[in-house]
């Protein structure tokens, strides 16, 4: 008889797994579930696929393509598909609940920040998810991005999905931990009946401190259409990076504009040959930067007729591609014709407006005993997908704010703060301390 | 009550939309449009009016437009109409089409041709935007090709049939290449002799017109765009604005159509008879693109 840690964990890598009862006999922790009959043929619904009629499994794995994606639903407005430009209130402010695909979208920005990069990243770090969902099921690569005028570093910088705060990511290690089999969790695992009386002696603690109270809003969609949108941690990295295979990068050193879009159109072909029905995320980050830009780029003759070439081809693949760009307003200001021109060739516009020093600083003196409702600036929209060609007038102006966390990038109502003044300590805060004293 | 009264959309004096035809007379018509105020649904009022003679904007006749279950038969259409793109495709056009004025458009439609000046406009027709040498050419060539598509569509139609030609943001030629503004005006005129109507949709934006701008600059696009517009208007017979409110965005209200002479009305009236009644509606249209008017 051999004896083993308490932490020694049961049958990792490198270990002999032990047989017998002991896997079979564990109480109070889950069992595997078996992806293989008795005989080791692989299972569906717990008949062996190789007992399926060959023409009902190929009926099983060729559902319709808007289906198999699991980052596009239809749209909220037009039924159209969309996707999620990964920014939950982003997609809630272009009313289809994402951008719906065949079209376009311009986050202009005004002053030295940059936040559109952030929304950008987003954007790209969420079509990679969808691309390594279905690779766990070893289907074919279901999303590709394609980055205009910048290079691999880029794709290092996209975040990481968010994973809690540092209190629910102790939870969850504590809980991997405890799922490991091992001689200590072995030990410690409860009698049968007893898990039940624990889970209800928590319950009655969630419920004691209003913890179970869980939001109702939204659930229903999640429960639909589960793998559509994620949450990112900007302060984390995607891990691994996107190989060649999920993003592409497409160089601006041509003499022509012209050769940029035939080249996106090559990696678009050379994509949909291969699937089809994925889906293409083109980003263009900082569009027209003189850093990234060479001069004669910024002409009407050069821009235009790039961008007039890329809603050619949102068009042309309409149920493929969707394309976000990022223009600096201090380089091209708004009322410029260069700027209009680019307005009116893309589907949406947005505008992210940063707040002044002085109403930043007001901002930070009425919140300062809650720093999370510290907004960061405007969100104007001047044209939305769809709709706006349709005629409906959707300018809204100093209606939205936006603030960037770590957790998320939050888009929401704005409201001019009123700066509390902070109430003299008169007679009733010395009467609540005597009466909480007595 | 006079017909300029009702709260239907009337243009003419006698009540009408589209002039009828007249063959010692081809008009010009202008359609400007802002950002926030898309041209689409007015556009496709035209078409609708020119090709089956009702107009889904009128509360009489939208009711029955929207009613019928299947597509009207453009079989027996009033006109022959042609749209021009140089921003959308069929796709666009035959799917709004569809859906608010209950018009089956497709590329073999009766009465109806759609010219795509927009998938391959850069790869395949212009090539050197930045050339002052070749585009002139270029352009000339284009223009010979939609003209002589037109022709062939409506070679074996009789001929009392109105032409209607609708050319969807021509004004992005100049913007986007070093096309001059003359050089296009001579290509609409050219349109213009095929044509019993010709409308002109063109993005008026106010922060890209200038009319200080110097001649001198002939490069500058701001003094293109300007060139054009303000040529445009004093060529037209007609010109369309739909505009947003000067007050901001509303729930009821998205805009105002105004309803202006251009600057040669003078001249329709004397071959025509009919008169351009100057009036300005407000409209709303909403998410699926149907609009109301409401006179103002």
């Amino acid at each position: 008889m051999s004896f083993r840690k308490r932490s020694d964990v049961i049958g990792a890598p490198g270990q002999p797994i032990p047989t017998g009862g002991i896997q079979r006999g564990i109480r109070g922790l889950p069992q595997p579930i078996s992806a293989q009959s008795p005989r080791g043929e692989p299972m569906t619904r717990g008949v062996p696929v190789s007992r399926v009629p060959p023409f009902q499994r190929s009926q099983m794995f060729t559902p319709t393509p808007e289906v198999v994606h699991p980052g596009v639903r239809p749209s909220t407005v037009t039924s159209q598909p969309t996707v999620s430009t990964g920014t939950n209130d982003l997609d809630k402010i272009l009313l289809h609940q994402g951008l719906p695909l065949g079209t376009s979208l311009l986050l202009e920005e005004s002053g030295t920040t940059d936040f559109a990069s952030v929304l950008l990243r987003v954007y790209a770090a969420q079509g990679i998810m969808h691309n390594r969902l279905d690779a766990t099921k070893a289907a074919p690569p279901n999303t590709h991005v394609i980055v205009v005028g910048q290079q691999s570093d880029w794709g290092k910088q996209l975040p990481g999905l968010y994973k809690g705060s540092r209190k629910d990511i102790k939870k969850a290690k504590v809980l991997e931990h405890e799922s490991k089999l091992s001689v200590s969790n072995l030990t410690d695992a409860p009698a049968p009946g007893t898990g039940s009386a624990a889970a209800a002696r928590d319950l009655k603690i969630a419920w004691r401190y209003g913890l179970n109270d869980k939001k109702s809003s939204g659930s229903s969609e999640n429960t639909t259409y589960p793998d559509y949108n994620n949450q990112f941690d900007i302060t984390s990295r995607l891990i691994p990076t996107p190989s060649s295979n999920e993003i592409s990068y497409i160089p601006v050193t041509g003499t022509l504009f012209l050769g940029v879009a035939e080249q996106i159109e090559g990696v678009i072909r050379q994509n949909l040959s291969r699937v089809p029905t994925k889906i293409i995320r083109v980003v263009v980050p900082n569009l027209l930067s003189p850093t990234l830009y060479p001069p004669h780029f910024s002409s009407s003759m050069e821009i235009l007729p790039f961008v007039h070439q890329l809603r050619a081809l949102l068009r042309k693949y309409p149920g493929n591609l969707s394309v976000v760009s990022s223009l600096a307003l201090d380089l091209y200001p708004k009322h410029s014709s260069t700027t209009v021109l680019l307005e009116n060739l893309h589907d949406a516009v947005i505008h992210l407006l940063p707040f002044n020093q002085e109403i930043a600083a007001l901002i930070e003196r009425t919140y300062k005993n809650d720093p999370t409702k510290i907004q960061h600036g405007l969100v104007n929209i001047y044209k939305l997908p769809v709709l706006s060609e349709r005629g409906v007038m959707d300018i809204r102006l100093n209606e939205f704010a936006f603030k960037n966390g770590k957790k998320k990038f939050e888009i929401e109502a704005w409201g001019i703060p009123v700066e509390d003044e902070g109430e003299p300590e008169g007679e009733h805060g010395h009467q609540t301390t005597k009466n909480i004293d007595f | 009550m006079s017909a300029s009264q009702r709260q239907d959309l009337a243009i003419y004096s006698n009540g009408c939309i589209i002039p009828p035809l007249n063959p010692a007379f081809k008009s010009l018509n202008l359609v400007t449009y802002q950002q926030g105020t898309h041209h689409t649904w007015l556009t496709q009022a035209l078409l609708e009016n020119a090709l089956l003679d009702t107009c889904s904007l009128n509360s009489d006749s939208s009711q029955t437009a929207r009613s019928l279950n299947n597509s009207r038969n453009l079989e027996d259409a009033k006109a022959h109409v042609v749209v021009v793109s140089f921003m959308n495709d069929l796709a666009h056009w035959s799917k709004n089409l569809k859906k608010c004025n209950n018009l089956d458009v497709t590329p073999s439609s009766p009465n109806f041709t759609f010219l795509d000046c927009f998938t391959n406009l850069f790869s395949k027709f212009i090539t050197a935007p930045t050339s002052a040498q070749s585009i002139e050419a270029q352009v000339q060539e284009l223009f010979a090709d939609v003209t002589q598509k037109i022709v062939t569509a409506v070679r074996a139609k009789p001929a009392h049939q109105r032409l209607i030609v609708v050319v969807e943001n021509l004004e992005f030629l100049i913007a986007a290449t070093c096309l001059r503004a003359n050089q296009l005006l001579c290509q609409v005129s050219a349109l213009q002799n095929i044509a019993s109507h010709l409308y002109v949709v063109t993005q008026l934006a106010p922060e890209a017109i200038d009319v200080s701008t110097v001649a001198s600059s002939a490069h500058n696009p701001v003094y293109k765009a300007t060139d054009f517009l303000v040529k445009m208007i004093y060529r037209a017979h007609l010109v369309l604005q739909v505009q947003p409110l000067a007050t901001g965005r509303a729930d009821d209200v998205t805009g105002v159509l105004r309803i202006v002479r251009g600057g040669l009305s003078e001249e329709m009236r004397l071959v025509t008879g009919l008169n351009v009644v100057e009036k300005e509606y407000l409209y709303l249209v909403n998410k699926d693109g149907n609009a109301k008017l409401f006179f103002r």
